[in-house]
């Protein structure tokens, strides 16, 4: 048979969502007013965006930086994707707490939902994804 | 008789907590403190290097760096998940962060024929910056040689130490025969023999610039003491009082020696200039004065009596005056080791009718016993003071263990009895 019939076809256009909305997700678009951001020489451009600022309140979030070479930090400290679930348990043991990502605008995105999916398994509920306010704003 | 029922308790409870303990000889490595966690990155390799020299040094090198008290090697399989950047020496160091390295040691190979040239860096991850950088140059038979020393120079940038991979120890073994002086790498690997008297030989000392080494020998009938220079191959006595001549220990400047020598019911402890000459007497009580080790700062030499019964740890000041006892806890203590730090001595103590190895910190006056398996003996202190070696007979024969970076022991010989081991830094 060398065509492909209707249900193949369905099967293609159908998206993969389930790894994300399993868990009941809030993602979070917050901006941050800072300087350019510097882990070791390491810089990150944050997304433009027009978007609420940082809550105040609630239990202090955990910060993941995405930087465009694709590494993770958390806080100032490298972490290999396939090791970020042993590093961030213990500090999410302690009860729900937000994640936020400061990631760099031109990050290919299969690489975000990794790190999302990542969280996800982790049973992290709340994502901010940090934002810079659109220039001029 | 109620007194002694609850204290017969209390005892029985303080020795199974005891039993239940691993056997950790050294702690050396305060608790909570981790090793620092090193990557060895790939090394580059030039055309016209020797591939074998090259392998024998990385796993050399690799070998030495997980067998460290200080740091420790990033396990293979972290290593595995870093990917190098391309034209981004930088984000690569990153990458071996994020897997887990501290330290990261990059290298390179070149030179052609019978030479091999390692140029290395290491570099601190976390500030990013180079800590040690040096180029080492030898034939490629030496490539074993060049990756020890290169750790040993890791190990005194992290301690102000050199490491122990280039050191050595000395002991007496029958494996072919007789007792005979050997000499193995400080792991036990690459055995040599010194001696081939088919006598007694024992105790051997080394002197702390590892030229010279004293020992006992029956080889002219009496225990006479000789001094081997084992590069050398030279040999002499040193000391031919009638009777015994036995247990030299070096002072540490390496210009005495001092030993212990008797005829008749008693032994007294001697000194005599290490390139010979008349002895001279430094303890006068009665009874069996022996085993003395001479302290690393040369003021005062420790060793064993029997002057008040049992056989007792004693120390004397080097000019002879300052008797003074050590060990009163111990119905028995013997052959005792002082640590490099001149502050802990390790010596043979006896626990319900078993040798056991005991460490006595004299400014706390803590004496620790650990209760090993089997008998355990003849305990001498790693040059850097971070491991123990001593004689045990828990798998059969008296075999020499060390400690391992963590402070369990380590089986390093296996043929024949062997025992006193005397470690050295570096032999020359």
């Amino acid at each position: 048979m060398a065509f492909r019939t209707a249900d193949d076809f369905e099967n293609l256009a159908e998206i993969n969502i389930t790894p994300l909305v399993d868990v009941m997700m809030v993602l979070l678009i917050i901006f941050i007013v800072t300087a350019p951001m510097l882990v070791q020489g390491l810089q990150v451009d944050l997304p433009r965006a027009t978007a609420a600022a940082l809550p105040q309140k609630g239990p202090e979030p955990v910060v993941l930086t995405l930087t465009r070479d694709r590494l993770i930090l958390l806080g100032d400290e490298p972490v290999h994707l396939k090791l970020l679930s042993g590093k961030l348990a213990p500090l999410l043991a302690g009860g729900p707490r937000p994640v936020y990502l400061k990631g760099d605008q031109q990050l290919p995105y299969g690489f975000v939902i990794d790190v999302l999916s990542t969280l996800n398994r982790l049973g992290v509920e709340e994502i901010g994804m940090v934002t810079v306010p659109p220039t001029g704003s | 008789m109620r007194h002694l029922g609850t204290f017969s308790v209390a005892l029985v409870l303080v020795a199974s907590t005891a039993t239940a303990q691993e056997e950790i000889y050294l702690k050396v490595t305060s608790p909570g403190l981790q090793r620092i966690v090193i990557g060895l990155a790939p090394f580059a390799s030039r055309l016209g290097v020797d591939p074998v020299a090259a392998s024998q040094f990385l796993n050399t090198l690799r070998a030495d760096l997980d067998q460290t008290v200080v740091m420790g090697l990033l396990p293979e399989e972290n290593a595995r998940l870093v990917e190098a950047a391309p034209g981004n020496p930088g984000l690569t160091r990153q990458r071996w962060r994020a897997v887990g390295a501290q330290l990261l040691l990059e290298g390179s190979f070149s030179g052609a024929g019978n030479q091999l040239v390692v140029e290395a860096q290491l570099w601190e991850l976390t500030s990013g910056e180079i800590a040690y950088s040096r180029r080492f140059q030898s034939s490629t038979s030496l490539a074993p040689t060049m990756a020890h020393t290169l750790a040993n120079e890791l190990v005194r940038l992290l301690t102000g130490k050199p490491g122990p991979f280039l050191s050595r120890i000395a002991f007496i073994s029958d494996r072919s025969g007789a007792k005979e002086l050997w000499l193995m790498r400080w792991d036990g690997s690459d055995p040599q023999q010194l001696t081939t008297h088919r006598s007694i030989a024992l105790s051997p000392a080394w002197s702390p610039d590892g030229q010279r080494l004293a020992f006992t020998s029956f080889l002219r009938g009496q225990p006479q003491l000789f001094i081997l220079r084992p590069t050398q191959g030279s040999f002499k006595p040193l000391s031919t009082l009638p009777g015994v001549n036995t247990s030299a220990s070096f002072s540490p400047d390496g210009s005495q020696v001092a030993f212990a020598a008797g005829d008749g019911g008693s032994t007294y402890i001697w000194v005599v200039s290490s390139e010979g000459g008349t002895p001279v007497q430094l303890t006068t009580t009665r009874g069996i004065s022996t085993q003395p080790a001479w302290s690393p700062n040369g003021r005062q030499i420790v060793f064993t009596s029997t002057v008040g019964g049992s056989p007792q740890l004693y120390a004397i000041d080097a000019e002879g005056t300052n008797l003074r006892r050590l060990t009163f806890q111990d119905t028995f203590a013997d052959e005792a080791s002082w640590a490099p730090d001149g502050v802990r001595l390790a010596y043979t103590t006896q626990v319900d009718g078993r040798f056991q190895i005991a460490t006595l910190d004299l400014r706390t006056n803590q004496r620790t016993v650990i209760d090993g398996p089997g008998n355990n003996e003849s305990p001498c202190w790693s040059p850097d003071g971070t491991m123990l070696a001593f004689v045990s007979t828990r798998t059969g024969r008296k075999q020499i263990f060390i400690t391992d970076p963590v402070g369990r022991p380590r089986q390093i010989t296996s043929e024949g009895n062997n025992t006193q081991p005397s470690w050295v830094a570096l032999v020359q």
